[in-house]
C-alpha cells in the first residue's frame, strides 16, 4: 500500500490555520470552544481555521488535553462551537436544529469510536444496517449490501454474531462497516486504535486505508498513535486548544 | 429485520432481571384488581337479579307524577283507573320490546294470629306476573303465589317466626282502605320465603293482586311494572314510553330498578369507589415501577443512546425507543396478569367460599366474574400510564448533549 504523507506547511499558511490540499469538504473558520469544569473555564479550542479536502485522510493528532476530541466531535456535528463557522460540502450547519443535525450526520458522516460502541442486542449484520434504519433507507439490498462490506472487513464468518462474541478488532471491523454503510462523505474515526494491540491497529488502519480509496471517503482521525500516521495523507497537530502544525 | 418495536423488544428482554420487576408489579396489580372487579361485577349481577326478579321491581316502573311524594295523602288521585289501566296497557302493548306489563298496588297494616300483631307491609301482584317476572331467573326463591287460590299469600320468613306461621295457617291483615275506612281480612298462608333482605324479611308479603284490592276497597292499580325483552334498551325505552304516554295524555313518570332499588344504588357507589381506589394505587404503582425501570435503564445506556443519536437517531426516536420498551413490559404484565386473573378465578369459583353480606338475611357463595369491559379498561390505561411514564426519562435521555453521552462511564 502506498500511503502519501503530504504535510501543507506553506509559508503563506497563517499560524493556527491550515487549508486543505485538494478539493474542500469541510472548513471550520475561528472555532473556539469553552466549557465549564465546576467552577472553572476550560478553553478546549481557542480558535481554529481547519480545512478538510475530499478523499484525504486526515490526522488530528496532539497530547490528551489538547482539544483534538473536541474538534473532531464539532467536525462530526456532535458538538457545537462556542464561537466560528463551519461549512459543511459548501452548506452552513451552524444554528441548525438538534433534528436537521442528526439527519445531516445519518445522510453525510459516520463514525468509528475507540470503544466501538456497537448495540448490544444487535448482531454484527444488524449493527452494520443500523445507519439505514435510522435513515429510513432499509431496501431489499441493503443486506447484501451489509453483508458485502462485513465480508470485505473479513467478518464472513460473523454475520450473525452478537458483539459481545466478538473480539476487539473485530468490533471494530463492524464498527468500520457500519460508519461505510450508507456512504458517507466523512468518516469520522476517535482514536479507533486506541483499544487495540499493535497488530490490530496494523490491521484495522489497513483495512480503512483500503475501503478509504474504494468508498472514495474522507476520514478524520484523531489519534496519539504515532504508529498509524503513516497512514495518513495529512497530519495536524494541536496543542493547548490551537494548530501547532499542519 | 429489526425496527424500533422489535429493537425495544430486545432491549427489555436484555434487561430481563429488571423488566421482571416491573412486568410483575403491573401483573399483580392487575390480577387483584381484575379480581376484584371480577367479584363486584358478579354481585351487581346478583344485586339486579335480586332487584328486577327477586323484589319483583322489573326493569321500568311507571307511576303518576307526583305518586311518590303526594300518593299517600291523596291514593285515588294518583292511581289508575280501570280506563287508564286499559289505556295504559294499549300503549305500551303496542310499543314493542316489552315482555310483561303488571300493574301493582301496595298495602300496609297489621298482621295477626290471634294473639299477637305486628305491622306488615304487602305487595299485591298478579300470580302469573310473578311467575313470568321469576322464570328463569329466581325460579327457587319462594315467595310465589298460585293463581288458583284467590287469597293465598306468601309470607316473609321472619315474619313467619314471629307469629309463628306456616304453611297453611290463617293470618288476619288489617288495614284501612284508600278511602280510610278500616278493613280486615283473613289471607291463607301457601308459602314461606326468605326476602333476603333482613330489613323486610321481617315484615313483607306477597299478595293476590285482587286481593289487595279488595283489602283497600278499590279497582285501581298503583303503578305498573314493565319487564324488557331486552334490559340493555333500558334507558332508551324509558324514553321512548314516557313520550308515547305523554302523547296519550298521561303525565307520568317512568323509574328504572337502579333509581328504585336504594340498596342496589349505594352498593354500587361503595364498590365503584373502592374499585376506584384500588385502581389508582395500581395505576401508580405501575406508571412509578415503569418510570423507574426506564430511568434506570436510561442512564445503564447512555452510551448506547449517545452512540444511535450519533449515527442519526432523532429526539422523538429515542423516545419511541423506550416508549416501545415500557409498552413492552406493560403488554408482558398485562398479558400475565390477565392469565393470572383467569387463573385466580377458576379457583376462587371453585373453592365453595360463602359469607354473609351485609344486610343479607342468608349467605352467598363468594363468585367472580371475568368483567371484559373493566378488564380491558385497566389494560388500556395501565399500558397507557406506562408510555407516559417513559416519555420523561426517555426526553430527558434524548436531550442529553450527545458528546456527554459518549463519554459517559
Amino acid at each position: 500500500m502506498i500511503v502519501e504523507l503530504e504535510r501543507s506547511i506553506g509559508s503563506d499558511t497563517p499560524a493556527n490555520s491550515v487549508a486543505a490540499p485538494g478539493k474542500e469538504l469541510a472548513r471550520l473558520t475561528g472555532i473556539h470552544k469553552s466549557y465549564m469544569q465546576g467552577q472553572v473555564q476550560v478553553d478546549a479550542l481557542r480558535g481554529v481555521d481547519l480545512s478538510v479536502a475530499e478523499r484525504e485522510m486526515l490526522a488530528i493528532c496532539g497530547p490528551s488535553g489538547s482539544g483534538k476530541s473536541t474538534l473532531l466531535n464539532i467536525i462530526g456535528l456532535l458538538d457545537e462551537p462556542t464561537s466560528g463557522n463551519i461549512v459543511m460540502a459548501g452548506n452552513p450547519v451552524l444554528g441548525m436544529t438538534q433534528n436537521q443535525r442528526a439527519d445531516f450526520r445519518s445522510e453525510s458522516v459516520g463514525f468509528i469510536f475507540q470503544t466501538f460502541n456497537l448495540v448490544p442486542v444487535l448482531s454484527a449484520l444488524e449493527n452494520v444496517l443500523l445507519p439505514l434504519s435510522l435513515r429510513g433507507k432499509l431496501d431489499k439490498h441493503s443486506t447484501s449490501h451489509a453483508t458485502l462490506l462485513l465480508e470485505q472487513v473479513g467478518l464472513k464468518a460473523h454475520l450473525h454474531a452478537m458483539p459481545d462474541r466478538l473480539s476487539g478488532g473485530q468490533r471494530q471491523r463492524v464498527s468500520i462497516a457500519r460508519a461505510l454503510i450508507g456512504r458517507p462523505r466523512l468518516v469520522i474515526a476517535d482514536e479507533p486504535t486506541a483499544n487495540l494491540d499493535s497488530d490490530t491497529s496494523m490491521m484495522v488502519m489497513d483495512l480503512i486505508s483500503s475501503l478509504r480509496r474504494d468508498f472514495d471517503t474522507t476520514f478524520v482521525f484523531s489519534t496519539h498513535d504515532e504508529r498509524i500516521l503513516g497512514h495518513m495523507s495529512r497530519v495536524v497537530q494541536l496543542r493547548d486548544g490551537r494548530i501547532a502544525q499542519g | 429485520m429489526m425496527n424500533t418495536f422489535s429493537l425495544a423488544l430486545r432491549n427489555v428482554l436484555r434487561n430481563r432481571h429488571r423488566s421482571l420487576a416491573s412486568i410483575l408489579a403491573i401483573a399483580t396489580g392487575l390480577a387483584a384488581i381484575n379480581l376484584f372487579a371480577g367479584y363486584i361485577a358478579h354481585v351487581y349481577g346478583g344485586l339486579q337479579i335480586q332487584a328486577v326478579a327477586g323484589e319483583r321491581l322489573g326493569h321500568l316502573t311507571i307511576l303518576k307524577s307526583g305518586m311518590l311524594m303526594e300518593g299517600k295523602l291523596h291514593p285515588k288521585k294518583y292511581m289508575f283507573d280501570q280506563a287508564e289501566m286499559a289505556r295504559v296497557r294499549k300503549v305500551v302493548e303496542a310499543s314493542g320490546g316489552v315482555r310483561l306489563l303488571s300493574p301493582r298496588i301496595s298495602v300496609s297494616g297489621m298482621a295477626s294470629n290471634g294473639n299477637a300483631s305486628t305491622i306488615f307491609i304487602g305487595e299485591g301482584i298478579v300470580a302469573e306476573d310473578s311467575r313470568m317476572l321469576r322464570e328463569g331467573l329466581y325460579d327457587d326463591a319462594g315467595g310465589k303465589l298460585d293463581p288458583a287460590q284467590k287469597y293465598g299469600i306468601a309470607v316473609s320468613a321472619d315474619l313467619a317466626k314471629l307469629l309463628h306461621y306456616q304453611v297453611g295457617s290463617t293470618v288476619t291483615l288489617m288495614t284501612s282502605t284508600i278511602d280510610g275506612q278500616a278493613n280486615a281480612m283473613d289471607a291463607q298462608i301457601i308459602d314461606v320465603f326468605n326476602t333476603g333482605n333482613a330489613n323486610t324479611n321481617d315484615k313483607y308479603l306477597v299478595m293476590p293482586f285482587s286481593f289487595v284490592q279488595v283489602l283497600l276497597d278499590t279497582e285501581r292499580a298503583e303503578r305498573f311494572v314493565v319487564l324488557l325483552a331486552d334490559e340493555t334498551q333500558l334507558e332508551a325505552k324509558r324514553k321512548q314510553l314516557q313520550s308515547q304516554l305523554a302523547a296519550a295524555g298521561f303525565d307520568v313518570e317512568i323509574k328504572t330498578w337502579k333509581e328504585l332499588s336504594s340498596f342496589y344504588t349505594q352498593v354500587r357507589n361503595l364498590f365503584d369507589m373502592i374499585f376506584a381506589f384500588i385502581a389508582s394505587i395500581v395505576f401508580v404503582i405501575a406508571a412509578m415501577s415503569i418510570a423507574n425501570t426506564i430511568s434506570m435503564t436510561v442512564i445503564e445506556r447512555t452510551r448506547e443512546i449517545g452512540t444511535v443519536r450519533a449515527l442519526g437517531m432523532r429526539t422523538f426516536g429515542v423516545v419511541r425507543l423506550f416508549s416501545f420498551e415500557a409498552a413492552w413490559m406493560a403488554a408482558f404484565g398485562i398479558g400475565i396478569g390477565l392469565a393470572v386473573t383467569v387463573l385466580l378465578a377458576w379457583l376462587v369459583n371453585r373453592s365453595g367460599i360463602s359469607y354473609v353480606p351485609p344486610n343479607s338475611s342468608y349467605a352467598v357463595e363468594l363468585l367472580v366474574d371475568l368483567d371484559w369491559g373493566r378488564i380491558g379498561m385497566v389494560a388500556l390505561v395501565v399500558m397507557l400510564l406506562s408510555l407516559a411514564a417513559a416519555i420523561l426519562p426517555s426526553l430527558k435521555a434524548a436531550r442529553r448533549n450527545i458528546v456527554d453521552a459518549l463519554a459517559f462511564a
